[in-house]
């Protein structure tokens, strides 16, 4: 479904995002991303939805190669995905309900239709007494579960999460996580950025680990197991 | 598409950058308003020529010592003329009897002439389509050259002299149109920069979600053609006030110069002024949406 081979991010010349990544992800899996803050786990998602381009190296998804996208292929990538992103990115004159609904007007969903799911998915990330409210009146736990319904509302095929649960409490990380837990089941492809080594622990699955733009360990591809989440 | 979420997106943006729009709107109408002032100038001059021009008569005086057959002939190969609508033959008797009656009771002038000097003449009723100076020039032109004619006249120099001030008014309205089309464009252009500018954040975000530029485009588009085509009405109606006005005042002596009345932009101007703003609109803030998308 993904699959990355040498792909190195270079910015403004000489700042090393990442180098020589080599990752691939098959349908339906459920991966974490974790490292150090600075690690290019941003960017590595980041080249994932095309917001940039790779300095080198082929990214492929779902067979169509992202390093090679032309611009105006570019909005139809982004239809297939959803992205927390990890600043959340929501439009502060916007409410909560037109943030999220958003999405689906751009595909000409009818009214109703948008109705009805946004109320729903809002429910599921139990925002549903927030829906008329503007985002910067929301504390920031509530602001990134707009994200994350926004994220999911078209039942993307791919969805990358890029520390959704920053700002969450216990409580709710885990209602989210069983959210999660619940789309992948349903065959959704989880890319998960996170630094949270609780989290990785209590949902133990493939870790893919990042230091200073490197893949450091593939929990796939040696023994460690999460444990090398560590780094 | 969802013409929803461009009429949202168009109505946020207008609230948010309410003031800046409405100075637009007020200076693209005053623009629209010199443009539409020009225009109802021109139209009325247009129609003062064109009552003038109705009134050309074409007279061919007829050689001295035409015979009957001549005459007829002659009168034959005119009429046939596509330009001549109608056609009377005045003897030079008639003539003569014509000129005495309109000296009334200085007739006694002509009493020196020892014969009539007056020619016969064919007095020619041109067709609509032909009178304007360019095609009574070619007519009578090719016609002075018919067996028996002596000599084409009509008013020839006040004509020529009306038409060539038409003319040089007509590019004046001409080149200040496109002047201010120019500028509109340009202000509008402008304007829905600021707009795009200040929603760039937004408009990033849209993207990241999937929104293509062909949608995003849409309402700055309506937010141009909103703008331009308000303004073309305001200025129209503005001029209307302004005519109800004056008109009492212009009808009377324009009247007595011209036989001809006044008259206010009629609804085929009206529309292409209104359409040609909206196409201002569009065009203004097409270029500077496509030029945001650049950088
Ligand atoms: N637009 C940019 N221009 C220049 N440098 C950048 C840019 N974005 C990221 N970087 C640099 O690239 C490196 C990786 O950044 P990235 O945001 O991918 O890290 P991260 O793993 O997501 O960190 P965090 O856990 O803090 O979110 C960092 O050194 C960062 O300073
Ligand atoms: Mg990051």
């Amino acid at each position: 479904m993904i699959e990355l081979y040498h792909v190195a991010k270079t910015y403004q010349r000489d700042i090393t995002a990442l180098s020589e990544i080599n990752v691939k992800i098959r349908k339906g899996e459920f991966v974490y991303i974790t490292g150090p803050s600075g690690a290019g786990k941003t960017t590595l998602l980041k080249l994932l939805f095309a917001a940039e381009t790779p300095s080198s190296g082929q990214i492929l998804i779902g067979g169509k190669n992202v390093s090679r996208i032309r611009p105006r292929e570019i909005p139809f990538l982004r239809r297939q995905l959803g992205v927390v992103f990890q600043d959340f990115k929501l439009i502060n004159h916007w409410t909560v309900f037109q943030n999220v609904a958003f999405v689906l007007e751009i595909l000409g969903f009818p009214r109703k239709d948008i109705r009805r799911r946004v109320l729903q998915t809002l429910k599921r990330v139990q925002l549903n007494h927030r829906v008329e409210s503007f985002p910067q009146k929301l504390s920031g736990g509530e602001q990134q579960r707009v994200a994350i319904a926004r994220a999911l509302i078209n039942d993307p095929k791919i969805l990358l999460a890029d520390e959704p649960t920053g700002n969450l409490d216990p409580d709710i990380t885990q209602e989210i996580m069983t959210f999660f837990l619940e789309i992948n089941d349903r065959g959704t492809t989880i890319l998960f950025a996170t630094h949270d080594r609780s989290l990785i622990q209590a949902y133990p699955k493939r870790v893919i680990s990042l230091k200073r733009g490197s893949l450091i360990t593939d929990s796939e591809e040696s023994s460690g197991g999460f444990e090398l989440g560590r780094t | 598409m969802q013409w929803g979420f461009a009429f949202r997106l168009f109505g946020q943006n207008f609230r948010s950058n309410r003031n800046l729009n409405l100075l637009s709107v007020g200076i693209i109408a005053f623009a629209f308003l010199i443009l539409g002032l020009f225009l109802l100038v021109a139209k009325n001059l247009d129609q003062i020529a064109e009552k003038w021009g109705e009134q050309i008569q074409v007279v061919i005086f007829l050689k001295d010592g035409t015979s009957e057959p001549d005459r007829k002939a002659l009168e034959k190969k005119v009429r046939e003329r596509r330009e001549v609508k109608g056609l009377a033959y005045v003897t030079s008797e008639q003539a003569y009897s014509r000129l005495k009656k309109m000296l009334q009771d200085r007739a006694s002038v002509l009493d020196g002439l020892n014969q009539n000097p007056l020619p016969a003449s064919l007095e020619i009723q041109l067709d609509k389509k032909y009178r304007n100076l360019a095609s009574i020039q070619a007519f009578a032109g090719e016609v002075r050259e018919f067996a028996g004619v002596k000599e084409v006249f009509f008013g020839q120099k006040w004509l020529k002299n009306f038409l060539a001030i038409l003319r040089i008014f007509r590019i004046l309205v001409l080149a200040i149109g496109g002047l201010i089309f120019l500028a509109s464009g340009f202000i509008i252009y402008n304007t829905v920069k600021l707009t795009v500018y200040s929603r760039r954040e937004e408009i990033g975000i849209m993207k990241l979600v999937g929104a293509t530029d062909s949608f995003l485009r849409i309402p700055f588009l309506l937010e141009g053609v909103t703008q331009a085509v308000s303004a073309s009405i305001i200025s129209i109606i503005i001029l209307w006030i302004c005519w109800l006005i004056f008109r009492n005042f212009l009808q009377v002596p324009f009247l007595l110069f011209s036989q001809a009345g006044i008259s206010f932009l009629d609804s085929g101007q009206i529309l292409m002024l209104v359409g040609s703003a909206g196409l201002l609109g569009i065009l203004g803030s097409m270029v500077s949406f496509q030029e945001f998308l650049k950088v």
